[in-house]
């Protein structure tokens, strides 16, 4: 892959910022140059791959054998018990939900391996583990303005943000933007604008305004929106929840 | 092997079979890292259990910046060394007899089969000029500042600067189809 000229001075800097080096000073001149060079965050990317490829370099060495059960036991005590925590009521079947999602994510991101024939085929019990307390997963598929379209979100309520995995959703020119809106009790909240990328899909993780959501989202629906900051969703809806 | 996006949304779902499946996956590798960085078993340890339950508690891993190995690697580097600089007040020769030990041990008793991509890896390391192969590890496993490179190997700032810069340059390029 050919990469763009750059000069020696950036260059330096790019490598010394992927590598934690930079004073206030030389971080602040990069950052100006990227904004003029948007092209660069690309290279920066790579750069930053390569740092994690050098973490491969070092000796292998296994880890104590009692690590991943230490591991696994803590994690296991500091995970909120979904019963005493849960608030979020959903309004249809999980499993219904979950396997679609998850069916839909193996098809949108190609994969058929063990893990996700294992998730097509669990139990009831490991589906609410899955379902979690503070998040809330939707298989959504595209109307008939996208009528390929597919994938799922995960709100993570905790965090505050969605997770989205979708495909076949076609990129939106400049100006216009696809808006996620929760239906919230009567309100529908706007959570946040994205688009897809050439290959039409959308793996992103974006904040969502949990403030507003003063009860249970019971569905999540994608518009296609020509303002900024739409106040309502308008007609041109592209993907809903599955029902 | 699962994918990044798989592993993400299953973590964030708090579903515990994926921070299984994700230590089964990168636990020898970021162990190996933190052991590197840090010269000692019990610091590494303890820094990847803590690296996978604040992982657990809280994945901060945004799939559209990058791959789920990236952020794990960078973040055990970045957390090493942050250990390393809180160590510094202890005796330095203490410290290294007891990293010269560890890294004797590791390398006679339990080092695992290695793979493909840690070869290559280590290969385009390898291919770099002698300095600055020296001045990217000074940087990465120890942590040191440009200016303290400088000295340490005895060259001009922007030696090392442009040292960084053809290191960075050529390994993109051996390395073109991995990152």
């Amino acid at each position: 892959m050919s990469e763009p000229t750059v000069p020696d001075r950036i260059e330096e800097l790019m490598a010394g910022y992927v590598l934690n080096l930079l004073s206030p000073e030389e971080a602040e001149e990069l950052k100006q140059y990227l904004q003029q060079n948007p092209q660069l965050v690309r290279q920066i990317a790579r750069s930053q791959e390569l740092m994690a490829l050098i973490g491969y370099a070092p000796a292998r060495v296994a880890a104590p054998a009692s690590l991943r059960s230490k591991i696994l036991a803590e994690a296991r005590s500091v995970a909120p018990a979904p019963n005493l925590r849960k608030i979020f009521i959903f309004p249809f079947s999980w499993q219904q939900v979950a396997m679609g999602a998850i069916a839909v994510l193996a098809l949108a991101l190609g994969i058929n391996n063990y893990y996700l024939q294992q998730k097509l085929a669990t139990t009831q019990e490991r589906l609410q583990a899955l379902q979690g307390p503070d998040t809330q997963l939707f298989a959504l598929k595209g109307t008939a303005v996208a009528p390929n379209a597919s994938g799922s979100i995960v709100l993570d309520l905790e965090a505050g943000r969605a997770v989205l995995a979708l495909q076949n959703l076609p990129r939106l020119p400049a100006g216009q933007h696809y808006h996620m809106w929760a239906m919230v009790g009567d309100k529908q909240i706007r959570c946040g604008r994205f688009n897809s990328n050439e290959d039409k899909r959308v793996v992103e993780a974006i904040p969502i305004p949990i403030d507003e959501y003063t009860a249970p989202v019971s569905t999540l629906l994608v518009t296609k929106e020509s303002a900024d900051n739409p106040s309502h969703p308008s007609q041109d809806v592209v993907m809903q929840v599955i029902s | 092997m699962l994918s990044d996006l798989e592993l993400f949304q299953a973590l964030v779902a708090k579903d515990p079979s994926a921070l299984a499946a994700l230590y089964d996956c990168y636990g020898d590798l970021m162990y190996s890292l933190a052991l590197r960085i840090l010269g000692n078993r019990q610091e590494a340890e303890d820094l990847i259990q803590e690296i996978f339950l604040s992982i657990w508690k809280q994945c901060n891993y945004n799939p559209a910046r990058g791959s789920l190995r990236s952020f794990l690697m960078i973040l055990v580097r970045s957390r090493a060394i942050d250990r390393l600089r809180a160590q510094k007040t202890v005796s330095k020769t203490i410290q290294q007899q007891q990293k010269e030990s560890d890294r004797f041990a590791s390398n006679s008793l339990e080092e695992a089969a290695t793979d493909e991509i840690s070869e290559r890896v280590r290969n385009a390391l390898a291919q770099l000029p002698e300095k600055q192969r020296r001045a990217l590890e000074l940087a990465y496993y120890e942590g040191l500042s440009q200016s303290e490179i400088s000295q340490r190997l005895d060259a001009p700032l922007g030696t090392v600067k442009s040292w960084f810069r053809l290191s960075f340059a050529k390994m993109r390029q051996t390395l073109q189809d991995l990152i």
